[in-house]
């Protein structure tokens, strides 16, 4: 199967447990061609990925290390990628406390449920921040959420709450402390499908065996 | 968590998504901090904190109740996964304790002796999300409309024998299938059948699906058990006593994670059974008294 750069890019969220069903969901919205993703040949298949909100732990333990490392050459090669949460967690170059870094391809440090326990989950206005989005106000859902605690030089903030940052970007790199997959706020699925169509136009996808698409309009 | 005093804490979105993120996942029984990490290291999505596990509870007898403070506290330093802890059903003295120790999630639980025999606690009440059991959809439905953010099937705890569970997910997944067949008007009498409030089941009609989790748990002791009732519909499982009353439950934690995550794939699951050793003794449901069942609690 081939996909022309105007057709649905397809975006896979990394479905080893978690709020998979939630990001399926709203990516399709937003007209992807979203796909479970759960081992290598199906990663390999994807020209944008959304890491989804769950435990950290689960992650690293249960995904197996041919899908870790899988994940870790993809996502550094500059696969487009959003994480949520446990995403963020799985994508931050360092993790309070000494953790391993899962891919550590963003250059943030995290406090692991740095808000705080359950108790302190919360809904909260965060504010995007231009460049990244002019339109200012959404509602942030932290469950158990993980604190940014260092922002590298070459990582915008895309928005914030109060005056922390909770949405970060590098690249084509996004993650955030907090789940808009349980809102219906679609500005960061938008980004991630417009992300993928781009990468698929620039790269095709060589791991799909389509060779490049370069300058297809 | 409220940084600069905005948030708002508490909400149906915060407490059922808690729940959503634990989807695919085990959350295991432990009685101690080095139970926890075992389980934690082996992959579990969370743990549920109880002094006994119900194998004991049932060969124990006597009336079972909250767990020492000081057990569950130890249990959340011993691990960075979510913590739960169970209360009795009607309880809500013991549900306040184990909110102010901050566990995250209640399981207003049959497999402690009821407080009260025909009130549940007020679930909208607390911060604290809680998860309840239910044998069938109308019990389900009802524990939702007290508050509960997420669903298991009872089972019956602590008998390593799967087939309550069973019973229970066919029943609360073959009744909403039922309810996306009726008409409109067919759904008023469905409601009053189901004991349920008749928006609850319009909405459960129309989405097919509960408005919250639904996982597992009841005597769920094997991989292939966690399997089955994955395939059946579940989202993810509890494991209460099959881990830690068998032989090794290290390797056996991680084997329930494995065929959890991979539950279609009997290669997978033929693999993670490999030289296990000795699963639970289980119990045959005809050889326990009525009076014995724990899910016939709290309906």
């Amino acid at each position: 199967m081939t996909h022309g750069p105007l057709a649905r890019p397809v975006v896979g969220v990394l479905s080893v447990h978690g709020a998979v069903a939630e990001h399926l969901d709203a990516l399709r919205r937003v007209g992807a061609d979203a796909r479970p993703v759960g081992d290598v040949d199906g990663l390999g298949r994807v020209d944008g990925l959304v890491i989804p909100g769950g435990e950290s732990t689960v992650l690293r333990l249960a995904a197996g290390d041919d899908l870790l490392a899988a994940l870790r050459r993809r996502v550094a090669a500059g696969l487009p990628t959003f994480g949520t949460c446990a995403g963020l967690i799985a994508l931050a170059r360092d993790i309070d406390g000494g953790e391993e870094p899962i891919t550590g391809v963003l250059d943030v440090a995290v406090n692991r449920n740095g808000y705080g326990r359950q108790v302190a989950s919360c809904e909260a206005a965060v504010r995007y921040l231009p460049p990244f989005d002019t339109d200012g106000d959404g509602l942030g859902v932290f469950i158990r959420a993980p604190r940014i605690t260092r922002v590298g030089a070459d990582v915008d903030v895309v928005a914030t709450w109060g005056d922390d940052p909770v949405a970060v970007r590098q690249g084509d790199v996004l993650a955030t402390a907090y789940h808009p997959e349980l809102t219906d706020d679609e500005r960061l699925h938008r980004w991630i499908v417009d992300r993928a169509r781009a990468y698929h136009r620039d790269n095709g996808n060589e791991d799909r065996g389509e060779g490049r698409r370069v300058g297809a309009q | 968590m409220a940084q600069d005093g905005n948030g708002q804490v508490g909400t149906p979105r915060v407490k059922a998504g808690l729940a959503q993120m634990l989807k695919g996942g085990v959350i295991m029984d432990v009685t101690t901090p080095d139970q926890a990490k075992v389980a934690e290291e082996a992959g579990a999505a969370a743990v549920m904190a109880l002094e006994r596990i119900p194998a004991d509870i049932r060969k124990d007898g006597g009336v079972s109740r909250m767990s020492d403070p000081e057990m569950i506290r130890g249990i959340q330093e011993a691990v960075t996964i979510p913590v739960m802890a169970k209360c009795r059903i009607g309880h809500f003295v013991e549900a306040q304790v184990l909110q102010s120790l901050e566990v995250d999630y209640i399981d207003e639980s049959e497999v402690l002796t009821p407080a009260d025999e025909a009130n549940h606690v007020d679930k909208h009440a607390f911060t604290i999300p809680f998860v309840c059991g239910a044998t069938d959809l109308g019990e389900a439905l009802r524990r939702i409309t007290e508050g509960a953010a997420m669903i298991r099937s009872k089972g019956e705890a602590g008998t390593g024998n799967v087939v309550e569970a069973v019973r229970h997910m066919r029943s609360i997944l073959g009744g909403i299938r039922r309810l996306t067949t009726l008409s409109g008007e067919e759904l008023y009498a469905a409601a009053k059948e189901l004991r349920a409030p008749y928006e609850l089941v319009a909405q459960v009609a129309r989405d097919g699906r509960l408005p919250v989790v639904l996982f597992t748990a009841g005597g769920i002791a094997t991989p292939a058990d966690a399997a089955l009732m994955m395939q059946l519909g579940a989202e993810g499982v509890f494991v209460g006593s099959g881990i830690f009353s068998s032989g090794d439950p290290a390797a056996r934690a991680r084997a329930i994670v494995e065929a959890t995550r991979h539950f279609d794939d009997p290669a997978v699951i033929a693999r993670v059974s490999t030289s296990l050793g000795p699963a639970m003794v289980g119990i045959e449901m005809d050889t326990l008294a009525p009076e014995a069942l724990l899910h016939t609690r709290g309906l």
